[in-house]
Order: structure tokens, then sequence, then C-alpha cells
């Protein structure tokens, strides 16, 4: 059997007919070409759906990492885990984290570093009136709202002006207005921490990663995110530099100059260099470890990472599952000829060539398979917008995903259709006449 | 049906034996192997079968009926001597030629009709003009035609398990003619028929061969026999028996 002759006698024409012809043989099983091509259709479907899913979650977490800003250096301070002092110096103020020194020596010797935004944090109570939320007062500068990428939603932001006079301003989260007045109209209300009062002048936007917590906790906990913001000056002025914090009963009180410097770098590509200069600094001026650093940039090179070795282990599942949904393709075309030799012999004695044959039920595995993908092409668009519609996750269908699929599955219906289909074409005529 | 026409026209109940036969076997042998054993089926067979020939072939099971019929029908080649279809040396030919051949030249009558299922009747008859490329219309003209001539023009989207044995075979007939062959050959078609059934079939052949048909029936019924125009007996793979009758 020569190809030219193959591809010749694949006029329009016969191709309508074997279609017409392959879809009545189906149709005589209706059942048993539906399990058959349920294979496939689960094959396709998961395909699409996964990888929808997982290209809306890698989506998400990027999308969190760029909102801590792309381009931004985050450190914090953390209390160093030094469990044999802890006993000694319980009475004695502990001191740790990052300090004026540090920030200013970065700002020296770092090149490309915009702007720095340095917060210190006092953890209180948070009182409108009578009404109390377990919250933080975190002391920043006028340029946090832009640096952080978060918006004001209602009001403005602390101005410079109030920073250098360290008036007594306050700005609250969304999460925090709602705990501190469900009811009332916010802005100018004071506020109080402890013996000092503030006064409400905005409202801003949680910040990312606890918007995202609360969407998927459904708000679970409620400490997280109340917080609000006062010029650190005015923190300074009213709370000191020791920090008193109440721990079950006792006070801890511990000193810490800044809780965390956020640093701009003004080139996107100067990110990861200046990360490693401002690790060397910290590294030096500190025995402990008692800071965190964190480059949104690295990150996201990592979640990128991530997501790679996802599509790598996705495609393996996919393939996996699509060559089971082939084989078991293979395997009924395998008994279907056996069943239909009578029928292959009487279209030999008729006139039909071995192509014919071939084309016969090529076509027949082909359709079976190509119709399952479609079926499950359809399934695995409609399973992510299920998903994005009950459960409120992002889920993104990439254009090539189903189309890719879908081919997928068509050439799985020519590999696994082109041995049944030879077999059954390499019949006898005699032999296929006289088989019960 | 232009050709079937013309076909009637041209022959009419005329053997003289001056015309060229349409099939001629030249000493024609058929060896199986069966294990280490050599079987010869048939054992030197000389046969000419003329346009118009009514033919029956009778003889015992075992006798290499089968095996001439496959021979005959292109299905099977000879293992020695020649096979001349209408002067054309098929013995030799590859197996796509041989199906272009079937197709185009043969028609097919079985003892179990052999209708394939999945197809209604009309479509059924409309199989060997398929792969001979004939274009939907134009088969779909022929096939209602021969339908009608068999009389089943009222059930031509029927299938086949929605009729009777003798309605069954009597498609088969009209998908034998519906490429206009030069020879059909029926393979014991009464034998699984009551004797009404059968009685109609063979009237159908008797009018098949009255229009000039060839036609070869193979069957161990004597009584069919009867109403051929030429007998050939087959006894352990030789002819032993050839006559046309005086009619």
């Amino acid at each position: 059997m020569d190809i030219s002759s193959f591809i010749s006698s694949f006029s329009l024409f016969r191709l309508k007919r074997s279609v017409i012809l392959g879809v009545k043989s189906l149709w005589m099983h209706k059942l048993r070409s539906l399990l058959t091509a349920l294979g496939i259709v689960f094959g396709v479907c998961s395909v699409i759906a996964m990888l929808a899913i997982g290209e809306g979650a890698s989506y998400e977490a990027q999308q969190q990492i760029k909102d801590l800003g792309s381009q931004n250096i985050i450190i914090e301070s953390v209390k160093p885990t030094n469990t044999n002092a802890g006993e000694q110096e319980r009475s004695t103020i502990l001191e740790y984290g990052l300090t004026y020194k540090d920030v200013s020596q970065i700002r020296a010797t770092v090149p490309g570093i915009q702007v720095a935004v340095p917060g210190r944090r006092v953890k209180d109570f948070l009182w409108n009136e009578s009404k109390s939320v377990d919250g933080t007062a975190l002391g920043t500068v006028p340029w946090f709202p832009s640096m952080k990428n978060r918006e004001v939603l209602r009001g403005r932001f602390f101005s410079e002006l109030e920073m250098d006079d360290s008036s007594p301003v306050c700005v609250l989260t969304r999460s925090l207005r709602r705990q501190l007045f469900p009811l009332q109209e916010p802005i100018g209300r004071t506020v109080r921490v402890q013996s000092s009062y503030f006064r409400v002048v905005g409202i801003i936007e949680d910040s990312p990663v606890v918007a995202a917590e609360a969407d998927m906790e459904g708000a679970s906990d409620k400490g997280a995110g109340m917080e609000m913001m006062i010029p650190i000056t005015t923190l300074e002025d009213h709370f000191g530099e020791v920090l008193f914090k109440r721990r079950s009963g006792s006070f801890e009180a511990e000193k810490v100059e800044l809780h965390e410097v956020t640093l701009r770098i003004d080139e996107a590509d100067q990110v990861m260099p200046a990360a490693q200069a401002v690790q060397h600094i910290l590294e030096r001026n500190h025995k402990e470890v008692d800071y965190k650093m964190t480059v949104p940039l690295d990150l996201l090179r990592r979640a990128e990472r991530t997501k790679q070795i996802f599509n790598i282990v996705l495609g393996s599942i996919a393939a996996i599952s699509l060559l089971v949904g082939g084989i078991g393709i293979m395997n009924i075309m395998l008994a279907t000829v056996t069943e239909r030799t009578r029928e292959i012999g009487i279209r030999r004695a008729l006139g039909a060539k071995k192509k014919d044959i071939v084309m016969q039920f090529l076509i027949e595995t082909i359709l079976l398979s190509g119709a399952g993908g479609l079926i499950g092409v359809a399934l695995g668009v409609t399973i992510p917008i299920a998903i994005t519609h009950f459960a409120d996750m992002v889920t993104i269908i990439q254009f090539w995903a189903p189309t890719l699929a879908f081919t997928i599955s068509v050439l799985i219906g020519v590999l696994f259709g082109i041995y049944p289909a030879i077999r059954a074409a390499g019949m006898n005529p005699v032999e296929a006449l006289r088989h019960e | 049906m232009p050709e079937l026409l013309a076909v009637k026209a041209s022959r009419a109940v005329d053997t003289s034996r001056t015309v060229d036969p349409v099939i001629e076997l030249r000493g024609v042998e058929k060896h199986y192997h069966m294990g280490s054993v050599l079987v010869k089926a048939l054992r030197g067979v000389d046969l000419k079968i003329f346009p118009g020939d009514y033919i029956s072939i009778l003889g015992p099971s075992g006798c290499g009926k089968s095996t001439m019929l496959n021979i005959l029908g292109c299905l099977d080649q000879p293992s020695v001597g020649q096979y001349l279809l209408g002067g054309q040396d098929v013995s030799e030919l590859s197996d796509d030629d041989l199906s272009q051949v079937r197709g185009k030249k043969l028609g097919f009558i079985f003892q179990s009709y052999n209708l394939i299922q999945q197809l209604t009747v009309v479509e059924n008859i409309e199989v060997p003009l398929y792969y001979q490329g004939v274009n939907e219309k134009e088969s779909r003209e022929i096939a209602t035609d021969l339908a009608e001539r068999v009389g089943l023009g009222e059930r031509l989207d029927h299938r086949p398990t929605e009729l009777s044995g003798g309605q069954q075979q009597r498609v088969a007939i009209a998908r034998a003619l519906s490429n206009d062959p030069a020879v059909i050959f029926a393979d014991e078609a009464t034998g699984n028929l009551d004797s009404k059934s059968g009685g109609d079939i063979l009237r159908i052949f008797d009018e098949l061969n009255a229009d000039g048909k060839t036609l070869v029936m193979i069957t161990h019924d004597e009584e069919m026999a009867e109403r051929t125009s030429r007998v050939i007996r087959l006894k352990d793979g030789e002819i032993a028996f050839d006559s046309y009758k005086n009619s």
C-alpha cells in the first residue's frame, strides 16, 4: 500500500461518506462507543481543568507578590529564637531588630535605592469609646501608600507636615474600620491607644496578603489586618523607645528601633544585586539573625519556576491519562475488528481495497477519539468556570489548552487506530467471509 | 440504468460457441497446506464460461466446489494454471487489482445473505458502487431502481434485521447487480430459505439469465440444477461432468 495512492483515494466525497458510515457503525453500539470515548473525555477534560486551575492559582500568587512591589526589598525585625537566655533576661529589656543605623548605612552604600519606608509597631488594644480591637499601630511615613501599592479608599493619608509636627492623626485599614466603626462615620473621630488619642483622617485598603487570607478563610483570623497607620514621629513621641507587650498576664518589654523597612530600587534588574548588598550590611551589623529579608522579585522568580515544574508534572499526568484512553480505544477497536470480520470479508468481496478498509476503521477511531476530545473540551471548559463561580477561585483557560488537548486526542485516534485498521485490512477475504 | 438496458439489448439468449468466453480456466490447481500435508483441492480444471451461461456446479461436500467458487470469484488465486477473465489474466494480479476486478466485473450472492447490518436496504445495494467511486446521486438512483426490480421498492430504508430471509436475499441480488457485473456467482443462494422464498429467488435468477446475465450457482440441490442450462459436476477436485441441456 503506497502512500500517494492512499492519499489520492482520500477524496472529499468518499471522506464524507466514510464519516457517515463511521457514525452509523458507532451509533449501532451507542453505550460501547460512549464508554470507549470516556477515557479520552476524562483525559482531555482533566488536562484543561487542571491547567486552568493551576494557571489561576499561579496568577493569583504572582499577583500577590507583585502587589508587594516587584522593585521592593522588605526587611523585618524578627525576635531571635534564643531560648537559653530567655529565663535570665526575663526582667530586662529585650533589644533586637533593625536600627536607624542599618537604614542609613544601607542608603549610603547600596546604589539605586530610591526611597525607604520605615515602620514601627505598637501592638495593643485600639479603642473607639468603649469598643476595642486587639490591633497594631504602625508608625510610618507619608509615602507609605505609593510604596506599598495600597490605595487610600477614603479621606487621605497623613502628610509630611503632620509627620514633622508629630501630629496625632491616624489612617485605618478597611478591616479595622469595619470592626471599630461598624455603623459610624470614622473620619474625624478618634481612636485611643493606651493613653493617647488619634484623629482618623482616612481609610486605606488591607495589605494584599491579609486580603487574600480573608478571601480564602472567610476572615476567621480577626487579629490580622487590624492596623492603623500613624506618623512614625508621633509613635515615638507617644510610646517611647521601649515597647511593652502584654503577654498572658505579665508584661514583656522590648526595644526595637524599627519593625520593618521597605526599600525601593529604581531599576528592576538592580533588585537582586541590591538585595545581596543589603544582606551583607545586615550580616555585618547584626551578630544574631534578628531580621528577615523578603525580595518579592525573588519570590516571583521562584513562583515561576514552581509553575514550570507543575506544568511538567501536569503534562506527564495528561500524557499518561491520554495514553490510557488511547489504549482503551485500541482495545475496543481490536475487539470490533474481530466482531466485524464478516463485514470486512463482505466489503472485500464487493470490491473494497485494503486501504478502503484501513480508512474505514481509522475514521471510526478518529471519530471516537475526536468526539471524546470535543466532549472533554466542553467539560474541561465548564468545570473551571463552575469552580470560579462556586468556589470563588481564579481560573484561567488559555486559548491553546483546549486546542492542544483536542488535537492530541485526534492524534491518539490515529496512533491507536492504525494497528487495528491494518489488522482488519490484512484479513484474507475468503476466511473473513467464512467467519461466524 | 443505461448500462443494464444496453446489456439486455445486446445479449439475447444466444450461447453459440463462436463468442469469446467471459471466463476461462486453464489447468487450474489449488493446493493447501494442512499441517505438513499438501492437499490438492483442485487438480487441473479446464473450464470456459460463455456470456449468457446459466450454470449450476454440483458435487458432494469436499469436492472442491467452494475452492472453485473462490477462485472464479477472484477471492483466491490458483496455485497452478491460468485464469482469464474477459481475456485478462488475473492469476498474477495484485491484491488491489483483484479487489478492483471483483468490484467491477463480478457479483456475489451468498447463502447467508451477508448484508451489512448497520446499513439500510438501499445503502447495502450501494456498497459495490461506493467502492467504484460512483457519485452519491447516481448510485442512489441505480440502487433504488434495483430495489424496485427485486420487489423491495417499499422497503428502501429498512434494516436487514427487519426483513425476512427471502427479502434479504433479494437485497443481496440487487447488490450483486448494482455494478452490472459480467458474471454473478451464487453460493447455495436458497440454502437458508423455505421452498416458497427459495422459489422466488430462483425465478429472479431465471429472469436475470433470460435478460442475458451470466450466472454461476453452486448447489447440491438436483432440482435446482434442473432449471439451469448447463450443469457441471465436480468430483475430487476435477470436473467429472459438464454439459449443456438440450432446450
